[in-house]
């Protein structure tokens, strides 16, 4: 039994039909095409796959793409505000390579844009702490660290200290 | 597999009585969504997320007992200034469950009824004294004392059963501390963890609450330590005997794959020993990791 | 113009990660893909009575099903031709692709699974070492007298190689020693851990040909070998690589790849088969686990008399990329050190378990932490300070290694000393605090490999190469740096594309520590190539002698007259559309080597090694026996840093994985199977557990590397294990000799020696 599903992605309306027990990120990539969400581990584990849900980092793997109705979801496609090229995480992330294969770095982007949301001028071990839940095989994280620390200067230098990342949509969210 | 949302706690109640042993409750959904979504049936013959009903959702605070909402997510009780100051031992725990990104998701109900024999929400909740308020069609809410739930076998709820909120009675001056170990040192499940409370009659505890994880099939109470430590003072001698005491007669650990059975009971002795240490007067609340 | 060689600069692939627009394999959507799905055996070992498909088949939306009976039953040959695609007498380990499925979806070919008729005869079965070497032990290869090898293979029952090093008399120079230490170790087995599972798309072509579409280390090499097994001509396979979301080792051989082109070959629409992360783990290729032992003799002035090293390691059901982990050990055991006495074998038994394979340097984390932990404990045993007894003995210039290779740009000792300086040696330290060296060499490889660069009318350049870019940035971060070097443009100019065999450019693969040694050079030659006719062209433009002629800032411009310039797409232009140019790699010989000290070894002699020390700082808490390095420093010789950022990168990457094989990463078995294949039970560790980590780049060239280089992939993962060993040691008084050092194993050895 298929069920309507009407959510903002990256500052789009949507309105798809779903089945209930799919994942946020099959409705992500199958249904939107929005590649850059990645499956690591499908479990949980790996972190690869988050997104912001109303400003929340969660695990598009594990979320029931249901319980994103009438909210905001943002990942890694949306991160930078339309007028902007690059998010100051992405340019950090290309300017310090804080990437190699890539593979993990979407979900890295995302889950440091909503630390950096909620901590503006973290330590090195607050971005290690807010980031235990993205595992990278091929930096060791250090370059991670130095580009999100980079970006959180660049952002509080900008006045942007704070800010909801992604793009605003038209679908109020649920809270 | 049909599916519904229900608005309040009444809808909810007349689904899961509808649909009885098909019926599957969906809160944050970390666990359900891979048996529903392999390709083998379970019979689930009807999913209803409660994730609309807004009265299970709140964290509120009524004189002495602090009410919480099943459906409060783990990130919610680390953060929340309430939680944080009066019972500092669940939010301590629930900063180290999982990661960030569980946490958004992960409720406390669902931690609960999952029968996680390590749940660090569970064991914390254990050494609060927490009831669970668990609802039915036909008798309403009714208070269950959580160390009865997670005693039995699971599963934690029978069916037509909901647990819609938690509460913990509050006392002035108590004091508690969270201690986990596990092999790395973020986003794992508990090799061992101690959850402490104790309330203090000056410098003597007049009442301690111990909870273990990793010691046994469930979290549980160590209740031969809590004896030692009644009506003592927590110095070092007290401490090491309650700290004995947990590991040799209240643990019961297992030996699988992560931890023999020795390491596990002597992990006991050490977190509870740290936790205890961390009660003692001008110590804050601690989470070991 | 600014020197890009061994500057700091972007990869040429990072703005698509960073937006999410790479595509890896498994965002490749072709319309109309069937879903394939790879069913396993459920035995460890067993004969196949039977197997019969025909209702299987005959299930709705079943297109295709593949097993043995109907793919060409030929042996794969890693030198010893022991697999078939599917098993046709035995399956040989739990998991063992038994047959391959595409369907509708994947619920159908799920089905179809689950219908497929396999009559089995459970077997005995042996789960480790010691049971494949017990005396009558079960054979995981019934049949391998018929096996056809290449003749330096060992190959006798469960024994699938055993190579040897010899120098001297080892028995009489340990008689004379004044210490004598022995010390026994053990490695659990472990995965390469990328984080993107293995995926194929193929597709079956109008010529009979196949396209595929996958994430391989080796796409080159692949193409040929599947073409070779299903009698297909090379040029109608097409392998086009995406960005591989992390290999290690893990993605040399082909695995999906094979099953979806199996049924690909079979079905009029492309076959997918993405694989979870619990379906790429039943089919992972691990790091060999084993054992060792060492014996060793020193004076008491600190001089290494001698050593004894024997190895065995379990190399799972087939023998795969497996023979390396063996040879590399005994290069490894007795190095860098002078030891005049040497007595080092190595051992590969098969076991009904997974295949073990070519994960990042195989053999040496196991190799480098056993002979490290020993090194220190013979230092424990003369009193004498590790860093010390390291230095007294470390190789010099001229020195020879056991095999008799005469070692130049020996940089052991720098590295060493620039490491233990990092962390700070000798200075104190609080209670439970300890401070562990390790340093070990590696090899540099370079395979075949072909490049084309030319130059467009637009000014743009184009740069193919076969070399896979599988994350470490060599291929996007080495090579157009090398161009741009070349030929004077900025790094966004240039367009690459690598590993799509269409483009005919060679490369022998991602491994080994020769991606930039060989696709390099291969590069840089076509660049240099290019160079030459773009100056030939200009000479003509210009009208002046090509001596007098700079390539810089995109344009070629007459050395003392900025304003007589003309720009390199217009010479393109003049030239008549594009400047094009080829180039491939010197192939280089392995230095010599005396063949006297040598037996059944494949890999007695080492081109370009390079040498690396790790210095960890550690802290223990000996109540739980739970370890935190608070910081590593990696001394690598990287012979040449022609793109620092990517040799940085390396290090930290492999000082990281370093330290989960150290501290918790282990696959645990169950009847040979692997339990743990998801990310929650396999501990990968976290940013949490990752310390700071400094990177030293140590440049003492080699004569062979393309601008001296040596091959840097592979070294920075071998010594961190044996550096926390010994620092766990030094700050607890002892430590476990089986990694991983998991708290338990810390806390049992703390237990042993307060028992003592």
């Amino acid at each position: 039994m298929m069920q309507p599903l009407r959510l903002s992605v990256n500052g789009r309306a949507h309105q798809l039909l779903v089945d209930p027990v799919a994942s946020l990120l099959s409705v992500l990539r199958d249904d939107l095409q929005l590649w850059g969400t990645k499956e690591g581990c499908g479990t949980g584990y790996c972190g690869a796959c988050t997104v912001l849900v109303d400003g929340d980092p969660v695990n598009a793997c594990l979320l029931f793409a249901v319980d994103a109705d009438q909210r905001e979801v943002t990942t890694i496609e949306g991160l930078a505000p339309e007028k902007e090229d690059l998010h100051p995480l992405q340019a950090a992330f290309v300017a310090r390579s804080g990437l190699q294969c890539g593979y993990c770095t979407p979900g890295v982007i995302m889950s440091a844009a909503a630390l950096l949301a909620e901590n503006p001028a973290p330590s090195s071990d607050d971005v290690r702490r807010g980031l235990a839940g993205n595992i990278c095989r091929c930096t060791g994280y250090q370059s991670i660290v130095e580009s999100v620390l980079d970006a959180a200067e660049q952002l509080r230098k900008q006045g942007r200290a704070g800010e909801t990342p992604g793009r605003r949509g038209r679908i109020r969210s649920r809270a | 597999m049909l599916y519904f949302e229900p608005n309040f706690v009444d809808e909810a109640l007349v689904l899961l009585d509808r649909f009885g042993d098909g019926a599957r409750p969906l809160a944050g959904g970390t666990r359900l969504g891979f048996r529903l979504r392999d390709a083998r049936p379970d019979g689930a013959t009807a999913l209803i997320n409660l994730k609309r009903i807004a009265e299970m959702q709140s964290v509120a605070r009524s004189g002495a007992l602090l009410r919480i909402g099943a459906l409060v997510t783990a990130n919610q009780l680390a953060t929340h200034p309430v939680v944080r100051e009066h019972a500092g031992v669940l939010a301590d725990a629930a900063r180290s469950l999982g990661a960030r990104q569980l946490r958004s998701v992960a409720t406390l109900g669902g931690n609960i009824c999952s029968g996680d024999p390590l749940s660090d929400l569970t064991t914390a909740l254990l050494a609060c004294d927490a009831r669970c308020e668990i609802t039915t069609l036909q008798e309403g809410p009714v208070q269950v004392a959580l160390d009865l739930l997670v005693g039995k076998a699971p599963p934690v709820l029978a069916s037509g059963e909901l647990l819609t909120a938690v509460e913990i009675p509050l006392v002035p001056g108590t004091r508690s501390s969270y201690q986990k170990m596990s092999t790395r040192r973020a986003f794992e499940f508990a090799l061992v963890a101690v959850a402490a409370s104790a309330r203090f009659r000056g410098a003597e505890i007049s009442e301690a609450r111990i909870a273990l994880a990793g010691a046994g099939t469930a979290p549980k109470r160590a209740r031969a330590a809590e004896s030692v430590l009644a009506g003592k003072q927590l110095d070092s001698d007290t401490i090491t005997a309650a700290a004995r005491c947990a590991a040799d007669s209240d643990a019961q650990p297992l030996e699988d794959r992560r931890a023999s059975k020795e390491y596990r009971r002597h992990l006991v002795a050490v977190l509870t020993a740290r936790a205890l240490r961390s009660l003692a007067p001008a110590n804050e609340s601690a989470t070991g990791k | 113009m600014p020197q890009l060689i061994g500057s700091q600069q972007p990869r040429a692939d990072a703005t698509e990660k960073v937006r999410g627009s790479a595509l890896y394999t498994a965002d490749v959507r072709l319309d109309n893909a069937l879903h394939a799905l790879v069913l396993r055996s459920p035995h460890p070992m067993a004969k196949i009575r039977s197997i019969d498909t025909g209702k299987a088949a005959a299930l709705p939306g079943v297109a295709a099903i593949v097993y043995s009976g109907n793919v060409p039953d030929k042996f794969l040959d890693f030198g010893i031709k022991d697999q078939q695609l599917f098993p046709t007498t035995y399956v040989r380990y739990m998991g063992e692709p038994v047959a391959a499925i595409a369907a509708e979806t994947q619920a159908q070919a799920r089905a179809a699974a689950d219908a497929i008729q396999i009559v089995y005869e459970p077997l005995q079965s042996v789960l480790n070492v010691d049971e494949a070497l017990a005396d009558n032990a079960p054979l995981v290869h019934p049949d391998w007298q018929t096996y056809k090898k290449s003749e330096s293979r060992v190959l006798r029952g469960n024994l699938c190689g055993h190579n040897h090093i010899r120098q001297g008399d080892v028995d009489a120079a340990l008689a004379r020693s004044d210490v004598v230490v022995e010390s026994s170790f053990e490695f659990s087995s472990g995965i390469p851990g990328y984080i993107e599972p293995r995926a194929a798309v193929a597709r079956r072509e109008p010529n009979g040909g196949l396209t595929v579409w996958c994430g391989s280390q080796n796409p080159y090499g692949n193409r040929e070998e599947l073409a070779d097994f299903f009698d297909l001509p090379v040029e109608n396979v097409r392998f086009i690589n995406q960005y591989v979301g992390g290999a290690f080792g893990g993605k040399i051989l082909m695995a999906a790849e094979w099953y979806a082109a199996a049924l690909a070959l079979r079905c009029d629409r492309p076959v997918r088969l993405v694989w979870s992360r619990h379906e790429d783990g039943l089919n992972v290729f691990p790091r060999h686990g084993g054992k060792a032992v060492f014996r060793s003799g020193a004076a008491a002035d600190g001089t290494l008399l001698a050593m004894r090293a024997s190895f065995v390691f379990d190399t799972g059901a087939y023998i795969g990329y497996g023979a390396g982990t063996a040879l590399i050990a005994t290069m490894i055991a007795a190095a860098p050190y002078r030891i005049p006495n040497t007595d080092l074998q190595a051992r590969l038994v098969y076991t009904n378990k997974q295949v073990a394979g070519s994960v990042r340097a195989p053999g040496g984390p196991q190799a480098t932490f056993a002979k490290e932990m020993h090194i220190d404990e013979i230092a424990h045993a003369l009193g004498m300070d590790p860093l010390e007894l390291r230095l007294k003995n470390v190789w010099r210039d001229g020195d020879s290694s056991p095999t008799g290779q005469v070692l130049s740009s020996v940089s052991a000792r720098e590295t060493l000393e620039r490491a233990a300086r990092a962390i700070g040696w000798g200075k104190p330290l609080e209670k439970n605090q300890g401070r562990g060296l390790s340093c070990s060499w590696w090899f540099s490889s370079c395979g075949r490999s072909e490049a084309k660069v030319s130059v467009q009318r637009d000014g743009s350049v184009d740069v193919e190469s076969g070399n896979p870019e599988v994350g470490t940035g060599s291929a996007a971060g080495g090579l157009p740096i090398l161009v741009a070097q070349a030929l004077g443009v900025k790094l966004s100019d240039i367009r690459l594309t690598l590993a799509d065999t269409a483009t005919n450019t060679y490369d022998g693969g991602v491994g080994g520590s020769a991606s930039t040694f060989s696709a390099g050079q291969a590069v840089e030659a076509a660049a240099l190539d290019v160079r030459r006719q773009l100056l030939e062209q200009a000479e003509h433009t210009l009208e002046a002698r090509s001596e007098d002629i700079e390539l810089r800032d995109g344009r070629a411009v007459v050395r003392g007259a900025p304003d007589h310039s003309v720009t390199l797409g217009e010479l393109a232009g003049a030239a008549g559309g594009s400047i094009a140019g080829s180039g491939q790699a010197r192939e280089f010989s392995d230095p010599e080597f005396d063949a006297e000290l040598v037996q059944s070894h494949d890999f007695p002699s080492w081109m370009a090694p390079s040498f690396t020390t790790t210095a960890a700082v550690v802290e223990v808490d000996p109540e739980t026996g739970r370890v935190r390095v608070t910081k590593m420093a990696t001394a690598q010789d990287v012979g040449f840093a022609i793109n620092p950022t990517g040799v940085i990168g390396q290090i930290e990457g492999g000082a990281v994985q370093g330290l989960g094989y150290a501290l918790s990463e282990e696959l645990e078995f169950d009847r040979g199977g692997i339990v743990n294949t998801g990310l929650g039970d396999y501990l990968l560790p976290t940013a949490v557990d990752a310390p700071p980590i400094e990177s030293i780049v140590v440049e003492s060239p080699s004569q062979e590397g393309p601008h001296g280089i040596k091959g840097v992939g592979e070294p920075p993962v071998t010594t961190p294990a044996g550096a926390i060993g010994n620092a766990i040691r030094a700050a607890v008084g002892a430590a476990p000799h089986t990694v991983p050092m998991t708290p338990e194993r810390v806390w049992r050895a703390l237990r042993e020696i307060s028992a003592h």
